[in-house]
């Protein structure tokens, strides 16, 4: 089963990590590889991001959600179906923070007395978008590690994270948000016949390579403990391009850290460039214009149909004979 | 007892054995009737397409030229330059499965390749193999395989089973858009010559004579004039459009289904006496006598040079501006491309209504309106004598075409028209409607009889929801926007909802629409009796 | 009262939801689930039509119904099986998978109850077959109608009736026309 080989594959990658440090490449691992890893990174989604701006836009084709802009009296969806450029950047940042387009799915149901009542359906919707924020703060909470003193803005979402106070250390609900939503998109997978038969390596790896971040991550806040000043030192010495490894870090920190380098280092070749590409889709990001505004295709071929003229010379005779007009006679 | 009962039974397994998706085999012969006929040599040759020859799907060999895996690689590259859409959409699917049970194809079948995540990945695959590291390194574990015999006939087998509705699209959060993939997919079999005939004849037909019938002017003209004598039969009102004629205010472009079948001439009839009655100047053209646009389900350039007639006819009559009549898909390429195709139409004037005055602002570029976006201004201006009641025999739903509906968002202006023009108007359900509306299963050159299995499959959907509406409101009358839905979901309801019929908005118009001179209209324009023995034809 | 048809009586739900799930096994098994699962009849309209109508037929056969009351669900559940590419034997052979939920279902009851019993309902369960199969035919044969005529008679009614038609066909080198509705 593919996710089989995705779970050992990242369970060997933590091991390798692990014990790797563990026998003194505490330098690679802390060090060399996140290094590599970012600048494949930066490399790779600059190469992916270039190549999707070389290809060109021809046509406008906008998926239209709602109602057009036309008449003064018909209130157009300006959303779903903007007509200017501003509202086609709405309508991406909506896609962007909301997910609009997963929002949509909707179930009709019979109700007693032959009534429909519509209700959503947004498991999937509610389950990406809690992966996704709950990534994004966890994310930003890491800052902490890059930066003295600790940013006010980082203190506050750590505050607001860590709201119920439950627990020492505080858990975070962002940390059982993340491990909880990562737990029910791989469910999803595995459990829905369908997504099981079109689901690839590729998809199961990110899934399983970020249960390993958040699992590892979890277990070096709660459970094991990590000696934090020293974590910290090596982030800092990382950002500040001054890299020193402090001697006594867990590997368990190192195994973390490597999960993370491969995702780093595997974004710009895999799916997750949805990230980026979600910004540049020409069903989503144009507007509905195109026959108010011209939209110019830079390689226009000069085609040429079959013109008047060519017709009216096939067709001379019988266009004479039914009496309808010529250009020449 | 029940051992014994077992025994008796009929078993059969039905369960097909489980293979992956990526090892294709398509029984051509065994799935009849799910696949349209290929295009025929003379009409390829007409157009100066390749590798023109006689072949069938069911041949073990397809006739390929030699090097037609080169061909489709080079295509696929150039392709790939060409359109972000393509080169972006191949890149960022995460396979979430959204679109899954969107596809009307997929839940008419149950068939998991009509999931238009995999009809993309079937594509996609071939993309990875050929233009990914990943997949150059890692092959099948990176999803990647290469453009086999097999494959190849996979894709003629399922990007001729979509029908570009863009339904997927609209759940997609990066908005892939599996009819973009399928009309690149399709210029891509369209170099090696797998084609098919439903599309590729009313292409070379409408490039020869300018429809798609292939019927030449003369023969043109006569139909008008026949339509214009029904016409009379049934309103008592004389109507005299022009055809070819210079200096007329309009322009007015209608597919060619409107004045050639049933029931798309009843549709006809409503816009000549609409524009009779208002008095507006406009002409037909034999030349330009086709709005719709195989081209759209054959390649870009196949767009371009059948969409060129428009513009130019426009200009070598010197009308203001253009009129154009319902249809699905031709509105998708006057939409979306007819101007940066064929234009600038500087030739062209902004398109005011010459009845209103009404600046159609939306179309300042393409200088083309929608008749549907013309009537709802004239009804809201009270410019027509409407008695909706002689429509009371009939109790109507509205069925929003793909294209109308997410290529461009005409939702409101048709039925701000049937809202005046019936007096029973009822809507399907909401996840079936406007943006969300479910294909008739023939478009995209797909309405062939010789795929009429298929066509049923996915007319299931939009069927179940019309049946929904006749049992609960006694709906039995189906309106809809779109010529090739006239036609296809004719066929559709007489299998599945046999009660119900189908028309174009326009032809409600046409039987509510009072004009001075009319006889008393006993009547509606297909001659049926209106309800209550209504014979006054004024409200 | 017969006590077969009573101790189905009580176990109706099951039955139809059985007799379903095994009509769902005849398609794609990536699909089945999804058919079975989604309630929604607009998003599922083949699974609904399905289970609903399959439900119908049980409360009929159990409550004594006779051919008429059948014919609108067997005729909705038909009408889709003829188009989804089943062999005959493979469209109709729901009907019978009906005698295996049956089996599953009541199987330790129904060896207690009279074997005229049980044959009874077989014979009717085969009276449902025979009825099935009718509307099958008529199904086929309606879309042989449908693709006759949409292949001929409305593509030329209103050629013939313009009395054009020969001149088209004469017409020398013009790509014939067919099929109406490209547009």
């Amino acid at each position: 089963m593919r996710v089989a080989w995705s779970f050992l594959l990242v369970v060997l990658l933590a091991a390798v990590a692990f014990f790797g440090a563990d026998a003194g490449g505490q330098a690679l691992f802390g060090v060399v590889l996140p290094y590599v890893a970012m600048v494949v990174f930066l490399v790779g989604i600059a190469a992916r991001v270039l190549s999707w701006a070389r290809s060109t836009v021809p046509f406008r084709i906008p998926t239209t959600c709602g109602q057009q802009r036309s008449l003064p009296w018909i209130k157009p969806a300006s959303l779903d179906n903007p007509s200017t450029g501003r509202g086609a950047a709405a309508r991406v940042l909506l896609e962007v923070f909301a997910f609009r387009s997963l929002f949509r799915n909707t179930r009709s149901e019979l109700r007693p007395g032959g009534r429909f009542t519509f209700s959503p359906d947004k498991w999937l919707w509610a389950g990406a978008l809690a992966f996704h924020y709950a990534f994004l703060v966890v994310f930003l909470r890491h800052y902490r590690f890059f930066a003295e003193p600790v940013p006010a803005v980082v203190r506050w979402i750590e505050g607001l994270d860590g709201f119920f106070q439950v627990g020492l250390p505080v858990v975070y609900l962002t940390d059982i948000v993340l491990v909880a939503a990562l737990g029910f998109l791989l469910w999803r997978r595995l459990e829905d016949a369908r997504l099981r038969y079109l689901s690839l390596h590729a998809d199961y790896f990110p899934l399983a390579l970020l249960l390993g971040i958040a699992v590892s991550g979890v277990l070096l806040r709660y459970f094991v403990r990590a000696d934090v000043v020293r974590v910290k030192e090596l982030a800092i010495g990382l950002v500040s391009l001054h890299p020193a490894v402090p001697q006594g870090i867990s590997p368990l920190v190192f195994a973390h850290i490597f999960l993370v380098t491969v995702l780093i280092a595997y974004f710009p070749f895999s799916k997750l460039v949805h990230m980026a590409g979600v910004f540049l889709s020409p069903t989503r990001n144009l507007a509905n214009d195109t026959r108010m505004r011209r939209h110019v295709n830079p390689w226009n071929p000069a085609i040429v149909g079959h013109t008047y003229a060519e017709w009216e010379h096939e067709f001379h005779d019988k266009l004479k004979a039914s009496g309808i007009p010529l250009d020449e006679e | 007892m029940p051992e014994k009962t077992r025994d008796e039974l009929v078993q059969i397994d039905f369960k097909p054995p489980e293979r992956e998706w990526m090892d294709p085999a398509i029984d051509f012969e065994a799935r009849r009737g799910t696949w349209s006929y290929p295009a025929a040599a003379k009409n390829l040759r007409y157009l100066g397409f390749p590798n023109p020859r006689e072949w069938s799907p069911t041949d073990e060999d397809w006739q390929l030229p030699e090097n037609w895996q080169q061909i489709i690689h080079d295509g696929l590259a150039e392709r790939l330059n060409k359109y972000r859409s393509l080169k972006l959409f191949l890149d960022v699917c995460v396979r979430c499965g959204a679109c899954a049970d969107k596809c009307h194809f997929y839940l008419g079948s149950g068939d998991p390749k009509n999931m238009p995540v995999l009809r993309a990945e079937l594509l996609r695959s071939v993309y990875r193999n050929d233009f990914t590291t990943a997949g150059r390194i890692l092959g099948r574990i990176g999803g990647a395989r290469k453009l086999t015999p097999a494959v190849l006939k996979e894709w003629f087998y399922y990007f001729y089973q979509c029908t570009e509705c863009r339904r997927c699209s609209v759940f997609c959060p990066y908005g892939i858009d599996t009819a973009e993939i399928t009309m690149l997919a399709r210029e891509l079999l369209n170099l090696v010559g797998l084609n098919i005939n439903w599309v590729i004849e009313p292409v070379a037909n409408c490039d020869r004579t300018g429809n798609h019938l292939g019927i030449q002017p003369h023969t043109f003209k006569d139909n008008i004039e026949f339509l214009v004598d029904e016409l009379e039969d049934a309103t008592g009102v004389r109507v005299d459009p022009s055809i070819n004629r210079k200096g007329a205010e309009l322009l007015f472009v209608v597919p060619s289904a409107d004045y050639f079948a049933e029931p798309g001439i009843y549709t006809f009839m409503g816009y000549l006496l609409l524009l009779h009655a208002l008095g507006v100047d406009y002409t037909l053209s034999a030349y330009a006598s086709e709005g719709g646009n195989f081209g759209l389900f054959t390649s870009h350039d196949t767009i371009k040079r059948l969409n060129y007639k428009i513009y130019h006819e426009a200009k070598r009559l010197g009308v203001k501006w253009i009129l154009g009549g319902e249809c699905g898909h031709m509105w998708r390429v006057i939409h979306q491309y007819m101007d940066t195709m064929n234009g600038p139409a500087d030739f062209l004037e902004p398109p005011v209504s010459p009845i209103t005055g009404t600046a159609f602002t939306n179309a300042a570029a393409t200088k083309m309106v929608h008749v549907c976006e013309f009537t709802a201004d004239l009804i809201k201006h009270g410019k027509l004598r409407l008695d909706p009641a002689r429509n009371d025999h009939l109790r109507v739903t509205f069925h929003d075409s793909c294209n109308p509906a997410r290529a461009m968002g005409i939702l409101e202006e048709p039925r701000y028209i049937l809202r005046s023009v019936v007096n029973n108007f009822f809507e399907m359900p909401e996840n079936t409607i406007r943006e969300q509306t479910f294909c008739c299963g023939g478009g995209a050159g797909l309405g062939n009889d010789e795929n009429m299995e298929m066509r049923l499959r996915g007319g299931l959907p939009r069927a179940n929801a019309v049946r929904f509406v006749h049992e609960k409101h006694g709906v039995n009358r189906l309106a809809c926007i779109c010529a090739i839905d006239r036609a296809v979901l004719t066929t559709l309801m007489e299998y599945w909802v046999p009660e119900v019929d189908v028309s174009g908005v326009h032809e409600l118009v046409g039987n509510a629409l009072a004009i001075d001179g009319e006889k008393p209209r006993n009547t509606d324009l297909r001659g049926r009796p209106l309800a209550g023995g209504k014979g006054d034809a004024d409200a | 009262m017969s006590s077969l048809l009573h101790a189905l009586r009580e176990k109706r739900a099951g039955l139809a939801q059985r007799w379903a799930e095994l009509v769902f096994a005849t398609y794609p098994a990536q699909s089945a689930p999804f058919l079975s699962r989604e309630k929604d009849r607009f998003r599922n309209p083949l699974g609904a039509t399905i289970r609903d109508e399959l439900a119908a037929i049980v409360d009929v056969l159990l409550d004594g119904g006779g051919a008429e009351a059948v014919a609108g669900p067997l005729d909705a559940i038909v009408r889709v099986r003829a188009v989804q590419g089943f062999s005959p034997a493979e469209a109709l052979g729901f009907v019978f998978q009906l005698k295996r939920a049956v089996a599953e279902l009541v199987g330790r009851d129904a060896a207690a109850a009279a074997a005229a019993e049980l044959l009874e309902l077989h014979a009717r369960i085969d009276e449902l077959a025979l009825q099935a199969f009718a509307i099958y035919v008529g199904c086929r044969e309606r879309i042989f109608e449908l693709r006759a005529r949409e292949a001929t008679a409305r593509t030329y009614s209103l050629l013939k009736r313009a009395g054009a038609l020969t001149q088209t066909d004469a017409a020398e080198g013009t790509p014939t026309p067919s099929g109406e509705g490209r547009s």
